[in-house]
């Protein structure tokens, strides 16, 4: 046989001698190269060439073989100079940063090399096999040219780019990354997708097994093995599974006869368990959400999700209420270039406080037509009024009191927009809104007539309906023509505006004492002025452009009678800067307030220089009335809701927000009559937010009254995330209304950080109220093991809402990602 | 005191592609703001522009503020974030991702509902153009 043998030992050339040879008919060498002093023994036999730069020789086998990327063995052996490798060796064992080979090429390089030419070549001592991003290493390595197959004993270590394993003996073929290891310990990272706003995350997942077959480049499949996110040392966590596979192609893991392993704990069990490799949907059964409350008793929902296809999944979960039953609820969205929407379902077959059946449906879908037509469908529904009370934990749909049933569709042209609408609602408290059947709405603006003149138009078709005959019913047609001329510099604007309101009201069912017939028109003008300053200043070392942009705003309304028109859509807007400039004090159209006033507002901003962000702004305004009001919101028959004003000026309203430094900012508002002296509103929002995890925020919200004559509030909140140490954090709120000496909603919770950052623990207790005298109460728990994914209805949604700036201690970049605001 | 009458801010590139949705109010605004404000084209084809703005998020959130004592929604809050970016023709980030949020409330009554929609359409109105505004100050101060 042909042996080849490595030679006397030379000095390692950095960019290995690899000649071309006319025999080679793949372009794969193999290089072999002993990496150290041992000088080699044996004579050097067959087609070796020496290499006249660093000695390297060459061999070459006509090569063969069906798999182009593998065969062809070239051997070649270098020795190092054994003055030099005596002082610095063992050499290091990554020669893949080192030697740029040839793409494709193999090089193999051990203390002592035998090989038998095109047949084997056997590696002993620090042996280590390179092709591309792959390395093997072992005591002892025996490689088969043509095969491709390499067989490994001994302190055996594979690696691909950020991939390794380590275990007793390895035979693969190195090509197709196929064959097995025993006792193997590995390690796999992969990068998160990048979702936008998002910063990608590694994951690295790693274990042991008792072998592990690789089945291709990115596919293993493994006995008795275990899986964690921690650091591979002593987990906190684990899955342990009988038979595990880790396909990162599909980037899924698949666990059967999994158990779920938490601080040495066994804590859950699965006979197949699939789960993400990199954070991705995976279709399987996600970490069940437990909670307890004293609506639904213990409470634990275990959501299998069903990843279908890239654009459209399911969730399907099962959910065990202790007082009331078992609940079945699915989910299903879906997602193309022109629609999408979600089905969902609740199902409780017998509630067992009420012996009912309950139950729950809604459909939302969007579908764009065309790129200008566009159609979308609102529709929910539940079995009884008490339904989101019962049996939701969650503040937001536990306060639904109006389903919106609604289906919609509309075309916008260049210039113009036509909608239909048709919309009602399941009422589950109070006598519920106007349904409206139908709307159609016409809107129009063109900016270029001649002379600089803006046209613009709307116009509006109704349908009012109620259940409750003590309302009026009718049809309402609304037509308003406006023109206006606006002018803008950099410097200032200016914009008159006139507009005719013309409405007519064919009631079917009227006010009493009221006509069904009515029509108003009404004229309004308006004109919108302001400047804008601006000057450089610093400010707390921080170099700033402060502006200062006093604005005017004038509106003409005549005054006429509107008392026998019925309230179908309108109320008073909220008293704020967006209603100090509107021309109308109501919102919707069934009264249009006489007005001869003028509001007089000055804002000044801090832009900081370098990035132009806003910083801080602080507005004042005040409004003056040259005439009383006559036009209210009260209705012909009906109890007076509104007082007429008789002052001629109103409240000053003052306003700062912003961020005054780094870590704390404000949000105030406030609203003084200087008239009475009194206080009308005043909201402040101060946060101290120095960095993720750390947040303080404190808010008092008083309002003498509120819309319509309804009670004003005395609220106080406080919520906080603060570290209490040892990766503790504590979160909180607590929201107090003094007026009705009433906590109506308190949040209280802990979160931990494992040491590692493998796993994250929260709880939380919520206790809301729902009814003057009702509350409900809930405890939710959550253990989030890094990795495998997102879930479920967690506290985080809760701790989000309710503790502004609120982060997720186990993701600390995510807010920082694009924190420059 | 120093303040002077402001003067035309250019933007730092003659011709801007606007990725954002032109159909929606917003795209709407932002590219009449732009077209409005100073000798920057907004163009229609992203090849031909200078500089190309991509909108990488538009969320916007309904949030309880107060409930009543009777557990029924009283204020809520709107809070609209948007992230954007200006890119180069050679994809080069002239102005690396930034955020601007704005927030509104306002007072709820689910009796009232459809009027309080129609506030809530006004209010979101005014934060988009709050938005645009502040995000023609931060294109304005990109070094070209």
């Amino acid at each position: 046989p042909d042996l080849i043998r490595s030679p006397a030992p030379r000095l390692v050339p950095q960019t290995p001698a690899v000649e071309p040879s006319v025999e080679r008919v793949v372009d794969v060498p193999v290089e072999v190269r002993p990496s150290s002093v041992l000088p080699a023994v044996e004579p050097r036999q067959g087609a070796a060439t020496a290499s006249p730069v660093g000695g390297a020789t060459v061999t070459d086998t006509a090569g063969q073989v069906a798999a182009p990327r593998s065969q062809s063995a070239e051997a070649a052996g270098v020795g190092d100079d054994p003055v030099t490798m005596s002082e610095t060796a063992p050499a290091p064992r990554s020669p893949v940063a080192a030697s740029p080979l040839e793409r494709g090429a193999t090089q193999v390089s051990a203390l002592r090399i035998v090989g038998v030419r095109a047949v084997e070549l056997v590696a002993e001592g620090e042996a280590e096999l390179v092709r591309d991003s792959r390395v093997l290493t072992a005591d002892r390595v025996i490689y088969n040219e043509l095969t491709d197959e390499a067989t490994a004993d001994g302190n055996v270590r594979l690696s691909q780019e950020d991939d390794w394993l380590i275990g007793d003996w390895a035979r693969l073929i190195v090509h197709e990354w196929v064959g097995e290891l025993d006792r193997p310990r590995y390690v796999f990272s992969r990068q998160s997708q990048a979702r936008p706003g998002v910063a990608p995350r590694t994951i690295v997942g790693t274990g042991g097994a008792d072998v592990v077959y690789f089945e291709g480049e990115n596919r293993y499949r493994m006995v008795n093995a275990t899986w964690t996110t921690c650091e591979p040392e002593d987990p906190d966590w684990f899955i342990r599974a009988a038979d595990l596979e880790l396909d990162y192609d599909r980037e899924v893991g698949v666990a059967r006869g999994a158990t779920l392993v938490f601080k040495d704990t066994p804590i859950l069990w699965w006979p197949r368990m699939s789960f993400p490799l990199a954070e991705q949907r995976q279709s399987g059964f996600l970490v069940p959400t437990i909670g307890v409350s004293n609506k639904t008793g213990f409470d634990l929902a275990v959501p299998y999700y069903w990843n279908i296809a890239p654009n459209y999944d399911a969730t399907i979960t099962p959910r065990l209420m202790g007082r009331r039953g078992l609940q079945l609820g699915g989910e299903y969205r879906y997602l193309s270039q022109n629609y999408s929407g979600e089905i969902r379902g609740e199902w409780l077959p017998k509630d067992r406080v009420t012996g009912e059946s309950r139950s729950l449906g809604a459909i939302q879908h969007d579908h764009r037509i065309t790129r200008r037509l566009r159609a979308s469908l609102d529709y929910n529904w539940v079995s009884d009024d008490d339904y989101f009370e019962d049996l939701s934990s969650r503040i937001a749909v536990a306060s639904r009191v109006n389903l919106l049933r609604q289906g919609r569709m509309s075309y916008q042209g260049d210039w113009w927009s036509v909608q239909g609408l048709l919309e009602g609602y399941q009422t589950l408290d109070g006598f519920g809104p106007y349904r409206r059947l139908p709307q159609l709405l016409l809107s129009a603006y063109r900016a270029d007539l001649p002379a600089g003149l803006a046209f613009g138009f709307s116009g509006e078709y109704v349908d009012f309906k109620h259940k409750d005959s003590a309302f009026a019913e009718g049809r309402r047609t609304h037509l308003r023509p406006q023109l206006s001329l606006p002018i803008r510099t950099a410097g200032y604007f200016l914009t008159p505006r006139v507009s005719l309101n013309h409405t007519r009201y064919d009631l079917g069912r009227s006010l009493v004492g009221g006509r069904d017939s009515i029509t108003r028109t009404v004229p309004v003008f308006s004109i919108d002025s302001g400047m804008f300053f601006e000057r450089d200043s610093a400010f707390l070392g921080q170099s700033y452009r402060q502006t200062l942009e006093p604005r005017l705003f004038y509106v003409r309304v005549p005054y006429r009678e509107q008392r026998d028109l019925p309230i179908f859509d309108s109320g008073r807007f909220d008293f704020g800067f967006a209603q100090l400039f509107s021309e109308n004090r109501y919102v919707g159209v069934d009264r249009i307030g006489d007005a001869n006033e003028l509001t007089v507002a000055v804002t000044t901003r801090f832009i900081e220089q370098s990035s132009g962000a806003e910083r801080l702004r602080a507005t004042l305004a005040q409004k003056y009335y040259f005439d009383e009001q006559r036009v209210t919101l009260n209705e012909l028959g009906k109890p007076a809701v509104e007082d007429a004003r008789v002052r001629r000026r109103t409240d000053v309203l003052a306003a700062v927000s912003g961020r005054v430094t780094q870590a704390v900012s404000v949000d105030s508002l406030w609203r003084y009559d200087p008239f009475d002296g009194e206080t009308q509103r005043f909201n402040f929002a101060l946060r101290y937010n120095p960095e993720v995890g750390r947040v303080l925020n404190v808010g008092y919200r008083y309002a003498r009254e509120l819309l319509d004559g309804r009670e004003g509030l005395k609220d106080v909140d406080f919520s906080a995330q603060w570290p209490l140490g040892n990766r503790w954090y504590g979160v909180g709120r607590i929201t107090r209304s003094i007026k009705e000496n009433r906590v109506t909603e308190a949040v209280a919770g802990v979160e931990y950080l494992s040491t590692c950052g493998c796993w994250t623990f929260r709880t939380a207790a919520h206790r809301f109220a729902t009814n003057p005298d009702r509350v409900t109460n809930a405890l939710f728990f959550q253990l989030e093991l890094t990795g495998l994914g997102g879930i479920g209805p967690s506290p985080v949604n809760l701790l989000t809402r309710s503790v502004p700036g609120y982060g997720k201690i186990n993701e600390p970049m995510s807010d920082r990602y694009f924190g420059t605001d | 005191c120093g303040f002077q009458l402001r003067g035309a801010q250019p933007l730092p590139f003659d011709s801007l592609y606007v990725g954002a949705d032109l159909t929606t109010p917003f795209g709407a605004a932002l590219r009449q703001q732009i077209a409005a404000g100073a000798d920057t084209r907004v163009v229609a084809d992203a090849g031909e522009a200078d500089a190309r703005l991509e909108i990488l998020r538009n969320n916007r959130s309904r949030d309880i503020l107060s409930l009543t004592g009777a557990g029924r929604v009283r204020e809520y809050q709107l809070t609209q974030t948007v992230v954007f970016r200006v890119i180069d023709r050679g994809g080069n980030e002239l102005l690396p991702p930034s955020s601007v949020t704005v927030r509104r409330e306002y007072n709820f009554d689910d009796d009232q509902i459809i009027a309080r929609e129609q506030e809530e359409a006004l209010l979101i109105r005014d934060m988009e153009e709050d938005i645009v505004q502040q995000m023609l100050r931060r294109m304005a101060a990109i070094r070209s």
